[in-house]
């Protein structure tokens, strides 16, 4: 009883940091900050592990979170995340990242498999996921929110959770820093590709 | 003469009450993006009420998937995006009710097979006055 206490008191720590470190994120976004947000290792559907964002400096990253058992936004936002490829993605400064909001059960063969369903390319698109902590603290870099919400009992017995989190799509120049940030679900592809183009212009 | 007279009566009176029913609550431009087996996916459609009282869609069923439940998509007060099922549906009288994506959707839990683009997926829709309401969802990416 007194262990679950104490990992009580741990867990509400850590979420009282995470919250924070959102908040904080938040604020140097929306204060177009020129420091690049903190990095975590990674795993990616290349088979190698990034330290992201910061091995991935050098180039454009158009960088977006969602969780493969999302049925609705997260679909809006790989479908603008597509149409957006198809018109940069013969660039080779510019590469594409997604990064999981649900690290529990998007394993890398989990995020492989929802990119042979979308047929999202095998290169220079990076579909990533990794431990809990390194996924949150990655969220948390980019001020992204993403929480368990309600659980379905399946007739079969089994469960399955929804996530509700942070709709946001984010453009990283080649210093690693954050200089754009909009809704995923309903991005504007034409503004989009002339704004990842003019920063894949910039040196 | 007059069984066929009864007979053809009889007809005519059947299929004007089967076209009626039909045409009370019309369910069209059914699609659903395209998912794996075992996976979870949205669904679509558009459900219109051709009559003059509300009827209330209660369930919806496919062979598609293991469960099914309308959905709808909420944005909470700090930001965020997350879905909640609802028991039922109200199609006002007159009106109709589009199912689209980030609103209202059917969700359909652990596919029983993969559904890729170009695949077909027959879903029956439950009204309250009319039953089974059937509309075929055209899976696309």
């Amino acid at each position: 009883m007194r262990e679950t206490a104490v990992g009580n008191h741990w867990v509400v720590a850590l979420r009282g940091a995470n919250i924070a470190l959102v908040v904080a994120a938040s604020l140097l976004i929306g204060c177009n900050n020129q420091a690049p947000p903190p990095s975590s290792p990674l795993r990616a559907t290349d088979g190698k592990t990034y330290s992201f964002p910061a091995d991935l400096r050098g180039k454009v990253v158009v960088t977006s979170f969602i969780y493969t058992h999302c049925p609705d936004i997260c679909r809006m936002t790989i479908g603008r995340m597509l149409e957006l490829w198809e018109r940069v993605g013969n660039d080779t400064t510019i590469v594409f990242a997604t990064v999981t909001l649900d690290p529990a059960r998007d394993s890398l063969g989990a995020l492989r498999d929802y990119a042979a369903v979308w047929g999202i390319p095998a290169q220079r698109w990076l579909l990533l996921t990794g431990t809990t902590a390194d996924v949150e603290r990655v969220h948390a870099a980019f001020g992204v929110v993403a929480r368990k919400s309600y659980t379905e009992r399946l007739p079969s017995g089994d469960e399955v959770y929804f996530i509700d989190h942070t709709d946001a799509v984010f453009l990283l120049d080649r210093n690693g820093i954050i200089r754009e940030r909009r809704e995923g679900s309903t991005l504007d592809v034409d503004w989009c590709t002339h704004r990842v183009q003019q920063i894949a212009k910039e040196q | 003469m007059k069984l066929t007279l009864i007979g053809g009566t009889l007809f005519v009176v059947f299929t004007t009450i089967c076209a009626s029913q039909t045409v009370a609550i019309e369910v069209r431009d059914g699609w659903m993006y395209s998912a794996d087996s075992g996976m979870v996916t949205g669904a679509f459609m558009t459900i219109e009420s051709h009559s003059t009282v509300p009827d209330t869609i209660v369930a919806v069923r496919t062979e598609c998937a293991e469960h099914t439940e309308i959905h709808t998509t909420v944005r909470n007060s700090d930001g965020t995006m997350g879905m909640r099922p609802i028991a039922e549906l109200i199609i006002p009288p007159k009106k109709a009710v589009v199912l689209k994506p980030r609103s209202l959707h059917v969700m359909l839990y652990h596919l029983r097979r993969s559904l890729r683009s170009g695949d077909r997926c027959i879903v029956y829709l439950t009204s309250k006055r009319h039953g089974d309401l059937r509309v075929e969802l055209r899976v696309r990416r």
